[in-house]
């Protein structure tokens, strides 16, 4: 959908998930799309130096968000959000809310 | 060619910076904390110079090794001096808005950088959309050390949906 903006598909599913979910980090984003992870961290990288990304660290690990601080975040998020309306049925998984409520340790799955 | 040497200033290297580039025809802006150093007259101190350019890093890195520097990535290192320079993306913006830079004359050269207000602005976004107090305490140093305009930020923050937090920033202003 967005590839022909974004230049590859990889950049258009980090930005969808990122906006989907608010945060993500690389290894998520890897898993949730079945792609290497050197992959996804070279497309999160590139979108960072760019400004669209913004990081920080929780704990060990590296946080993704879409960068408020970004001249274009109101029109980029606008742009997204209306081309998660568009994903498929079928490739909508990734994007779909995740638990965030808490669980009890030990509790079963 | 003006040395880079270990006692040198803040301004004087964003000089030689800005001369070589602008030598080029490569635009560069001096923005972020080192701009605040300057506006606050020292009451903030940093090590890193930050300059958004609309050029691509290819271009800019042969300049940069012409002066000595080392580049990895976007950051610019010295070996005679523990300042280092940042290359950042593109467009030159505060919020949602464009910026024009102001052509700043100091004792070592002219420097485009941010006018004091847009300065404030700079820290301030950085308040609001990442609540991070010490870039209200920079845009605060800004604010107490020069003449800036305050209805401008106001409208500034009203347009991000921020004036609840530019109140604050006011009220601290203030005491």
């Amino acid at each position: 959908m967005l590839e022909p903006i974004f230049g590859n598909g990889t950049a258009e599913k980090v930005l969808l998930y990122v906006v989907a979910h608010r945060q993500a980090y690389a290894r998520e984003l890897a898993q949730a799309f079945a792609l290497p992870v050197s992959v996804v961290q070279k497309q999160v990288a590139r979108l960072e130096r760019g400004n669209v990304l913004a990081s920080r660290l929780v704990g060990r690990t590296r946080v993704f968000e879409l960068n408020p601080s970004y001249a274009f975040a109101r029109e980029l998020r606008a742009l997204l959000e209306r081309a998660l309306d568009f994903v498929p049925p079928g490739e909508r998984g990734p994007y779909r809310p995740k638990r965030v409520r808490p669980r009890a340790t030990g509790k079963p799955l | 060619m003006r040395r880079i040497r270990a006692d040198i200033g803040r301004m004087e290297l964003a000089a030689i910076v800005a001369d070589t580039l602008r030598a080029h025809d490569v635009d560069a802006v001096l923005v972020g904390g080192s701009v605040v150093a300057f506006y606050s007259n020292g009451k903030y101190v940093t090590d890193d110079l930050d300059f958004v350019s609309h050029k691509p890093l290819k271009t800019i890195a042969p300049l940069m090794e012409r002066l000595g520097f080392q580049m990895n990535g976007n950051t610019a290192v010295h070996p005679a001096t523990k300042l280092y320079v940042q290359f950042c993306a593109p467009p030159l913006a505060i919020g949602r808005q464009p910026v024009v830079s102001v052509a700043l004359e100091t004792a070592h050269g002219t420097v485009e950088t941010l006018a004091p207000t847009d300065c404030v602005l700079d820290r301030l976004m950085h308040y609001y959309h990442w609540n991070d107090e010490q870039a209200l305490e920079q845009a605060l140093l800004v604010a107490r050390s020069q003449k800036i305009d305050l209805r401008r930020i106001r409208d500034v923050s009203k347009s991000e949906g921020k004036l609840e937090a530019f109140e604050q920033f006011r009220a601290r202003l203030r005491k």
